[in-house]
């Protein structure tokens, strides 16, 4: 097997999520494939309800089969096949070749126990090593992650410890194992700007070291443009649009990335008087219509947008796919807007 | 200068940590705001931005009357109203209303979001229930939602919805100041956006102040006239927007400014990320002299040794940093 930087690692592809509620099956990825090269960083964007936290739940098939079921023509970390590999298997292969790091880092924190019992928890397990040696690999790899007085921090309990500080310690023991495949769902949304960009700094810098590949999910197009080499744009269950970072952010073909694009005030730019809006409300999985899922918002739509949904097209290369009937269009559309916006500051 | 709807003046608000189980005793005090002093003038809107931890909820809460008050001044347009009872602080209430983060904190669950509007009006003024329904809807209609929807429970709403109630049921006794502390941080990044357009609109058409407390930079650019960078309890920082934002000169503003990520990825790689080490001190171990030395990249012996005072520096502008003027801190 072959594994240089740019290899293939992990690919889902058409994936399917439906919960089985009382009120019967409720879809909550209608179709979504992405692939993950080594050493890479995938950036997954979408709000709350877009399905991106499911979706990478199920890919890891972190999910619970009695209320959730899930498909896929193809689910392949490595050479393994992830849709038949037992159970058994699949945990040995979690917290191991791939770890996940939650929003919340008392997620994978266990408050009744000291910090350094859990990180060394991770290596007898996996890895069959002896507790002294554990120990000293925790503290090598809580300095990394930018921990002071790591010796010290292993005797601490999770509560002891600030956000910044737990998110790291849960990095550190993703890290642990030396993944191939790290999934980070929000990692940062719940820190301040400046612990922010020390967290971001911290997997970027394993990144270089040991050449993982990373999938984050967040909902900050910044965060994406300083860490994502290829991004998805989830809405409603769905791919909208997929794209090399440069190109999504450079010529969106669909609708809505202009829009989240443009929505985000900046703290350097002039004051317009009013920021673009995208008008409206996510939808809610139950709710799912005929028609392209963001119709009811855009402000390109036609009559057949709310009639079919889009198949998924090539925009402009071949790694740059779009879900819109009316993507070549979008970059003049675009322009339009920018001008509206612009006369509202000068007027 | 106009009179100012509120200022505060050298204001301190201290925590006493107590230990033991029985036998309670002060072993130390938490200084969450030591010593702030500042002023919104009317129609004006002033934003308070620093780290969790650095003291701005505080000063909302102290300027609202709603949390204690250690020491110095709240004047809400001209009156003193650091000792008033709750009773003297009824008419000042309806004056002066405030939005939280988490809608839910102001909406009740078991109450139609109608009634839940209706309340500071039962409260505040003598109207008739049939005016008062008349009036709910037209609030309702201000923050963008249909008045139909007054018969329904706050569950049945959005998140975004909600925060827009809880602005309906704040502007509801027609207040002239308004503090919003951290209203568009819990929502969708595109709804974040309708939620600044409708506050600036409500400004313009009701002649508005707002406190707005946030750490989204980028809101703020976009919202306030004037800033207040607020670290470890005091203001290190205050201005024009513009100013502070743009050419700041306190080293803990521009490491803030430097950590928000670029949306543009080619500028975004050739700058890489920006990090400010360390963390906010802990409040029950301050650090002697400027409370940022410990994480500044400028700081020299003088830093550790006495806290720098909040100077002029020109006409609007203040800075809490005694090598201001040495400093260049381009991005």
């Amino acid at each position: 097997m072959s594994e240089r930087p740019g290899d293939l690692l992990f690919e889902a592809r058409h994936l399917r999520v439906t919960f089985q509620t009382d009120a019967g099956p409720v879809p909550a990825v209608s179709d979504v494939s992405f692939r993950v090269r080594r050493g890479q960083t995938l950036g997954i964007v979408g709000e709350s309800g877009s399905g991106k936290t499911v979706s990478s739940l199920a890919a890891l098939r972190l999910h619970d089969p009695r209320t959730t079921t899930v498909a896929a023509t193809r689910l392949r970390f490595a050479d393994l096949d992830l849709l038949t590999l037992p159970q058994r298997d699949l945990r040995k292969l979690r917290g191991n070749r791939i770890a996940v790091v939650f929003q919340d880092p008392m997620t994978s924190l266990n408050p009744y126990l000291r910090i350094g019992v859990q990180l060394c928890e991770v290596l007898t397990l996996h890895r069959g090593i002896a507790r002294s040696q554990a120990e000293e690999l925790a503290v090598t790899l809580l300095g990394q992650v930018g921990l002071a007085a790591a010796p010290e921090r292993m005797r601490s309990y999770p509560h002891e410890l600030s956000g910044g500080m737990r998110q790291r310690v849960a990095i550190a023991m993703a890290l642990l194992c030396g993944p191939d495949l790290v999934f980070a769902d929000e990692p940062t949304t719940a820190l301040d700007v400046t612990i922010q960009a020390q967290v971001l700094q911290v997997m970027r810098d394993q990144q270089m070291r040991s050449g993982m590949a990373l999938v984050l999910v967040t909902h900050d197009m910044g965060v994406i443009a300083h860490m994502a080499d290829h991004v998805l744009v989830m809405y409603g269950g769905l791919v909208l649009e997929s794209a090399p970072v440069a190109e999504l952010f450079d010529a969106p073909r669909h609708p809505y990335t202009v829009g989240l694009l443009a929505c985000r005030p900046r703290p350097h730019k002039g004051r317009p008087r009013h920021l673009f809006a995208i008008a409206g409300t996510p939808p809610r999985p139950q709710e799912m219509l005929s028609g392209c899922v963001f119709a009811p918002r855009c402000g390109l739509a036609d009559a057949r947008c709310r009639r079919d949904q889009p198949p998924e097209t090539q925009a402009s290369g071949p790694e740059h796919l779009v879900r819109c009937f009316r993507a070549e269009e979008v970059p003049q559309w675009a322009r339009s807007q920018q001008l509206a916006e612009q006369e509202v500051v000068l007027g | 200068m106009a009179e100012p709807i509120a200022e505060l003046r050298d204001v301190h608000v201290h925590f006493p940590v107590q230990r033991g189980l029985f036998w309670r005793r002060e072993v130390g005090r938490v200084r969450a705001v030591d010593g702030v002093s500042l002023r919104i003038a009317r129609g004006e809107v002033l934003g308070l931005v620093g780290e969790s931890g650095s003291g701005k909820s505080t000063i909302g809460r102290a300027l609202l009357r709603l949390g204690p008050l250690t020491s110095g001044q709240v004047c809400f347009d001209g009156q003193d109203i650091s000792h008033a009872s709750r009773r003297a602080l009824m008419p000042v209430r309806r004056r002066m209303q405030v939005a939280f983060q988490d809608p839910d904190a102001s909406l009740n669950p078991r109450l139609r979001v109608g009634e839940s509007v209706a309340e500071p009006l039962r409260v505040h003024t003598k109207l008739t229930s049939a005016a008062i329904d008349v009036k709910v809807c037209s609030l309702l209609e201000q923050v963008g939602l249909a008045p139909e929807l007054r018969h329904r429970h706050p569950h049945e709403f959005s998140g975004g919805q909600r925060q827009r109630i809880g602005l309906a049921r704040a502007l509801a006794t027609d207040p002239e100041l308004l503090v919003l502390d951290e209203p568009i941080s819990a929502l969708d990044v595109s709804i974040q956006a309708q939620m600044m357009n409708l506050l600036s609109d409500l400004r313009r058409e009701r002649g508005l102040s707002y406190l707005f407390i946030a750490h989204d930079l980028g809101a703020v650019a976009h919202l306030c006239d004037t800033v207040a960078v607020m670290y470890f309890g005091r203001v290190v920082e205050s201005g024009p927007a513009s100013t502070v934002l743009d050419r700041p000169r306190h080293p803990y503003t521009r490491a803030l400014l430097d950590s928000v990520p670029l949306a543009d990825p080619t500028e975004a790689r050739r700058r890489g990320l920006r990090v400010l080490g360390g963390e906010v001190p802990s409040p029950l171990a301050p650090p002697t002299g400027c409370a940022f030395h410990p994480r500044c990249r400028f700081a020299g012996p003088g830093c550790r040794r006495a806290v720098p005072p909040l100077r002029r520096m020109d006409n609007r502008s203040k800075v809490a940093c005694d090598l201001a003027e040495w400093l260049r801190l381009e991005t």
